[in-house]
């Protein structure tokens, strides 16, 4: 029975979401503040039912209640038990009750730390909280019931994927979740901000803090993608330009364009209706990838005619929220406050070229995902858009943008002269010349990793320089500063690790027999042969490998092949870390008589890929501490 | 009939709204002057809203969470109709046994497992000795504990198996009560006993087999 009630926990939900959309927009509309007000409660009362929908099935995970489908389908009883709860988001149907249930999480934190701003406007951009809540509590319940029961259960549940049973993919989804869903906090602000035809500068910086966050955690999603990926799939990589990935790239790409539009929106006035569109445009693609990523059209365009309800629903709703959007935007676009002016040469044109800049690489990545599922769908063929596209398209939009951020902080607002300009900055780029110089004459010849060097040294050197002259003038350096520095500093930190891992990496596959060696950048790999191995939900097998380096064993790696039950075989690759190279081993197959192929990886790095990531979401977070975000509007 | 747990957390619901429009309005600067409502009208009107379409959607819902999607609408009208032509025929025949056993089965179907459990109580009163409704009555019961075998489906399980000692349906599913109170040896010892005693091209077989490999491990 508690199946059912954790069923109807979630119809409840809907029908509070319903309400929060009906009841405070009469009330809105009609000056009755009592109903108005409503919005807290309803909003409240959506979240309490979402939790207990939530609680009833990870319980259903705990006692293994095989009764439910989607426990069936996705746990056992040899799990542990952090998978089981993991297991909620391991599929279609609980990822969706993740989406929802995160979404009230975020629609309860604005009506609590938003008690500034006019109950009137809260309580509208509540209702618009409401909408995107019923529009997805609708698709959960229509096409993807996480409750349903097996008319006949079976007495053991199968398995939950292999790939999934890993703590880095426990914690990716939500994290991801977060910062995609957050970003529907901006796009509620400024719908309604449209519908009460009031957008301006007061009211945007309120975004701000919001923004940053989903911005930190969709980067720090990102990330763990990324790390899980390196150490679980057992090629080495970090990145593959795989749809997925993409489909949370993109709105990061356009958030990272929102916080600076914000920024410009917030102290100048200027970028209204581009911060607005920014706002819409980052949440839409939050759900354009929900709808890549559920509908099925990955895996191929047929599967979303074959089974078209949940694709049919989203590409829906994607319609109605998208063309709603733009529709109001453009009813309301005179009422939006205009901006004010500013010269050609001034940091309001740099942030706009960035922000343009970001936008275009965002639509390459977007032609780069959609385009061969276009084609398929036309019947025009099958082709594959991969790593060569996004590094000729992508790449090259994205240079000028590093380097754009490092010097416009030092451009002024409004008007600035190309003379001051240099004067200011040419020991900087004396200094990154010289630096550049000195590496291709005594370290590197290789002209990518020159060009990474060099735009590291430029962020570094700029961001530096901008530390030093606040402190030799004793000036205020607010969090939102120092956030800003460390942000700029991770990309280029992020850009040398991703460049030196690609470009100096070693990469060998051999066979191994006990008692062979390899001789790698140094390191000397000694195969020691392989183990069976077991755990409860899994057996397998496990390599044994020693690393000298000057003749002195420094690490013994244990690579393993482990088989699940479903018989899945998967690679655990053993890694020794190290800032500046990791090790990196895979096994493979057996090839009978004691030898194995095996994958041995040099890595030069490639920890300051993530170690930029986590940079730049540490940057976000410390910029939303700062003290103009805890500020009262004045009416 | 709506089972009392709904009913509870309708009321929880309406409680809580109805609190909030009852609570004093606060007006605040950038607040336009307040039309006051009518508290009594407006509570009543959510609260019958949030009863009638939170049932009526569990209700357009319901077949799908037994049934297969391909069977739904097609199922859903002929369970229905059964239960409301059964339901007439018992009120002038409420001593035939098949039909209570049937409206069990039929409840049981759509998710009325109260309802389910009262029509199958109403058949054992006539009948207690028929081994095949005694095992789903069982059945009804274990979902209505959400799985668990303790209790009143244990002693009917092995009440059948003291009425059929060679029940197959009632050795297994007494070897799964046996399991979920890791009891391994006597679940192992009955469905040694169901295997025995199964056709050797019986379908089932396979399912019992996993089951003796999975404990074993």
């Amino acid at each position: 029975m508690l199946i059912e009630v954790g069923h109807f926990a979630l119809i409840l939900a809907l029908v509070f979401s319903f309400l929060s959309v009906v009841l405070p927009s009469i009330g809105l509309y009609q000056n009755r503040i009592t109903l108005a007000q409503l919005t807290k409660p309803l909003i409240w009362g959506q979240f309490f039912w979402i939790l207990v929908a939530v609680f009833i099935l990870i319980n259903a995970f705990l006692v293994n209640d095989f009764s439910v489908r989607y426990v069936a389908e996705n746990s056992n009883t040899q799990l542990p038990t952090l998978f089981k709860v993991s297991a909620l988001w391991a599929a279609h149907e609980g990822s969706l009750l993740l989406w929802v249930f995160i979404l009230s999480l975020w629609s309860i934190a604005v009506s609590i730390f938003s008690k500034q701003i006019p109950s009137a406007f809260l309580n509208q951009i509540l209702v618009v909280f409401g909408f995107v809540s019923f529009g997805f509590l609708l698709f959960l319940l229509l096409t993807s019931n996480p409750f349903e029961r097996l008319p006949i259960p079976p007495l053991e549940g199968r398995e939950l994927n292999p790939l999934l049973q890993d703590f880095g993919l426990a914690v990716h989804p939500p994290m991801l979740y977060i910062g995609y869903v957050g970003l529907s906090v901006p796009f509620a602000f400024v719908i309604a901000s449209l519908i009460r035809g009031q957008l301006d500068s007061a009211w945007l910086r309120w975004t701000r803090p919001w923004t940053l966050v989903a911005w930190a955690f969709l980067t720090i999603g990102i990330i763990l993608g990324s790390w899980w990926a390196y150490y679980e799939l057992g090629w080495g990589g970090w990145w593959f330009w795989d749809p997925v990935e993409n489909a949370s790239f993109m709105p990061w790409l356009v958030a990272t364009a929102l916080i600076h539009s914000i920024s410009v929106s917030e102290k100048r006035g200027a970028f209204m209706q581009w911060t607005a569109l920014l706002a819409i445009g980052g949440f839409s693609l939050s759900l354009l990838g929900t709808f890549l990523v559920r509908s099925g059209v990955l895996t191929s365009v047929h599967a979303f005619t074959t089974d078209p309800a949940r694709g049919l629903f989203i590409l829906i709703f994607l319609f109605v929220v998208i063309s709603g959007s733009l529709g109001l935007y453009a009813w309301r676009y005179n009422l939006i406050q205009k901006s004010s002016r500013f010269d050609l040469f001034s940091r309001e044109t740099g942030l706009l070229i960035n922000n343009v800049l970001l936008v275009a690489a965002m639509l390459s990545v977007l032609l780069g995902t959609l385009y061969p599922l276009i084609l398929d769908t036309l019947d025009m063929g099958k082709i594959s858009v991969g790593t060569p596209y996004f590094n000729a398209v992508f790449i090259p939009i994205m240079i000028p943008a590093v380097l754009l951020l490092a010097i416009v902080p030092f451009m002024r607002w409004k008007k600035d002269s190309v003379s001051r300009f240099t004067s200011l900055l040419k020991v900087e780029w004396i200094a990154v010349l010289v630096f550049l110089f000195v590496a291709r004459m005594t370290i590197i010849d290789n002209y990518y990793v020159l060009l990474a060097v060099g735009i590291f040294s430029w962020i570094v050197l700029h961001a530096s320089s901008l530390l030093t002259k606040r402190l030799r003038n004793k000036t205020r350096m607010s969090f939102s500063f120092l956030g800003m520095l460390l942000a700029h500093t991770g990309i280029g930190v992020f850009i040398l690790g991703a460049t030196i891992t690609s470009q100096l990496g070693i990469e060998k596959d051999l066979k191994m027999n006990p008692g062979d060696s390899l001789l790698i950048a140094g390191y000397n790999f000694v195969f020691n042969g392989v183990n069976p191995h077991e755990k409860d939900n899994y057996r397998g097998f496990k390599g044994d490998l020693s690393v000298f380096r000057d003749n002195k064993e420094i690490v013994r790696l244990f690579p393993e092949k482990r088989y699940y039950q479903t018989g899945m075989p998967m690679t655990e690759a053993a890694i020794d870390p190290s800032l500046t190279r990791d090790l990196y081993v895979a096994l493979g197959e057996s090839l009978g008589s004691g030898a194995w192929s095996v994958r041995i990886n040099y890595k030069p790095m490639i920890r300051w890929v993530w170690l930029g990531g986590i940079l730049i979401a540490l940057g976000a977070l410390l910029s939303v501490i700062d003290r103009r975000y805890k500020f009262k509007v004045d009416s | 009939m709506v089972a009392w747990q709904f009913i509870l957390m309708i009321l929880l619901s309406g409680f809580l709204l109805v609190f909030f429009l009852y609570r004093p309005v606060k007006i605040t600067a950038h607040d336009d002057a307040n039309i006051s409502i009518n508290q009594l009208f407006w509570s009543v009107i959510i609260v019958i809203f949030i009863a009638i379409s939170s049932l009526l959607f569990y209700d357009h819902l319901r077949p799908t969470i037994l049934l297969e999607r391909s069977e739904v609408i097609q199922e859903s009208i002929s369970l229905s109709e059964s239960i409301i032509s059964l339901e007439s025929y018992l009120e002038k025949n409420p001593e035939d046994y098949e039909s209570w056993k049937m409206l069990g089965l039929a409840k049981f179907n759509l998710g009325e497992f109260s309802s389910s459990i009262e029509s199958f109580e109403k058949a054992v009163a006539i009948n207690p000795d028929d081994v095949e409704m005694l095992l789903q009555y069982a059945s009804v019961l274990v979902a209505m504990q959400d799985g668990s075998f303790a209790g009143k489906p244990k002693s009917i399980i092995e009440k059948v198996l003291k009425i059929d000692p060679q029940s197959i349906h009632a050795l297994y599913l007494y070897g799964v009560a046996a399991t979920s109170q890791n009891d391994i040896i006597a679940a192992k010892k009955f469905w040694q006993k169901a295997l025995y005693l199964m056709p050797e091209k019986d379908p089932d077989r396979e399912i019992i087999e996993q089951a003796i490999k999975m404990i074993a491990e």
